[in-house]
């Protein structure tokens, strides 16, 4: 019995940790607390955070009204959990910490997290990093950090999203055309 | 005879009265006059009177068009903070006049003195809407109550008391309506060609 106890104190909390550590890796919701910190330096700021009741709303709306693509992009969000938008715009060049966006980018090495773009450019020493995180076949979560000398974007959008219909639907209801360039070599015809 | 006439005209002064007092209250919610008085009495605004606002509502509550069943709009001027603690301060404010029960959906934030601020929140089948708006010394104070099937409905058919907003359904419905006309002239025209 005494034995037995002793086990229990052992394995306990190891179970626990280790669920903490599946359940932190499953999910996709980033956080944001360390970019409080930038609140103050920055010239703008702007919070959007759209979850639950609102997206449940947006469903509603789309799939009743009488339009196909209207239709098509209520289904695409139907599984969608959360959108979460933040933008600091910034008067001065590197007038923030890089170690703030850092950490955002830090916390998309964590398991679950797979990269998906990568864009360095010197200009305006921009940074932009694509991330996604899968359960399974099911795409559960994006993350898009974008950090340039006087700007800071993350977005980080949570629940499975349908990007085939998505690109489908660029262009459509506002949202962004998707141009994708083909390969002029390739689509040279044969002499 | 007498009595019956006063009755009615009580009667009828009563639903007026009913018909107006429904949505003021349901509009001007604690949350809304709160943050009214907050601009108020920390900024000293001095409140903006909208010509006619009265009326607007009243049609609203009335028509309800695109699903709004009552809405409100409180306009501020001169008021007089600084721009450093304006968004603490604000942020403050908002978060003790919204209960738990509302979703804090966008934040704009701009060091120049701009700032929006929006909440919502599900009532039953409605959905309540509030937005804050603060550009350099004027405010905006606006809250709005709609029915998201309500809107659905209008997207689809866009029409104020059975008048057509949408141009193309609009044209249509006049195209058939002169066709119908020169149908009947043509008949006309035809009947009195026989009668000669």
């Amino acid at each position: 019995m005494k034995l037995f106890n002793h086990s229990l104190k052992i394995v306990l909390p190891l179970l626990l940790l280790l669920l903490a550590i599946t359940a932190n890796a499953q999910d996709a919701r980033l956080r944001f607390e360390r970019l409080n910190a930038l609140e103050n330096k920055a010239e703008e700021v702007v919070e959007v955070n759209i979850d639950g009741k609102l997206l449940e709303l947006a469903k509603r709306v789309m799939v009743k009204v009488d339009d196909p693509n209207s239709k098509k992009i209520g289904q695409a969000i139907s599984g969608l959990k959360g959108i979460y938008v933040r933008v600091y715009n910034f008067e001065k060049e590197n007038e923030y910490n890089v170690a703030d966006v850092d950490e955002i980018r830090l916390q998309l090495q964590s398991p679950g997290w797979e990269k998906l773009v990568n864009v360095r450019s010197k200009k305006d020493n921009q940074k932009i990093d694509v991330f996604t995180m899968f359960t399974g076949d099911v795409m559960s979560g994006v993350a898009v950090v974008v950090s340039e000398s006087k700007s800071i974007a993350v977005i980080n959008v949570i629940g499975p999203i349908d990007i085939d219909l998505l690109a489908e639907m660029s262009g459509k209801l506002n949202i962004p055309k998707i141009e994708i360039e083909k390969d002029i070599k390739a689509e040279k015809p044969k002499n | 005879m007498l009595m019956r006439k006063k009755i009615l005209i009580a009667l009828t002064f009563l639903t007026f009265a009913f018909t107006f007092a429904v949505p003021t209250a349901d509009a001007k919610g604690g949350e809304y006059k709160s943050v009214v008085k907050h601009l108020k009495t920390k900024y000293q605004a001095k409140k903006v009177k909208i010509p006619f606002m009265w009326l607007a509502r009243f049609a609203v509550s009335v028509v309800r068009p695109a699903g709004v069943k009552s809405f409100s709009v409180t306009l501020f001027e001169d008021l007089k903070f600084s721009r450093e603690t304006l968004d603490e301060e604000m942020q403050a404010a908002m978060r003790n006049s919204f209960s738990a029960d509302w979703s804090p959906i966008l934040r704009v934030r701009s060091r120049n003195g701009e700032q929006v601020y929006m909440y919502m929140r599900e009532a039953g089948k409605s959905v309540k809407l509030a937005v804050v708006t603060i550009d350099k010394k004027q405010a905006a104070v606006i809250r709005a109550t709609f029915s998201p099937d309500k809107l659905a409905e209008f997207i689809n058919n866009p029409k104020i008391f059975g008048i057509s907003l949408d141009d193309n359904k609009q044209q249509a419905t006049d195209k058939i309506s002169e066709r119908k006309e020169n149908v009947v002239m043509e008949e006309k025209n035809e009947e009195q060609k026989k009668d000669n």
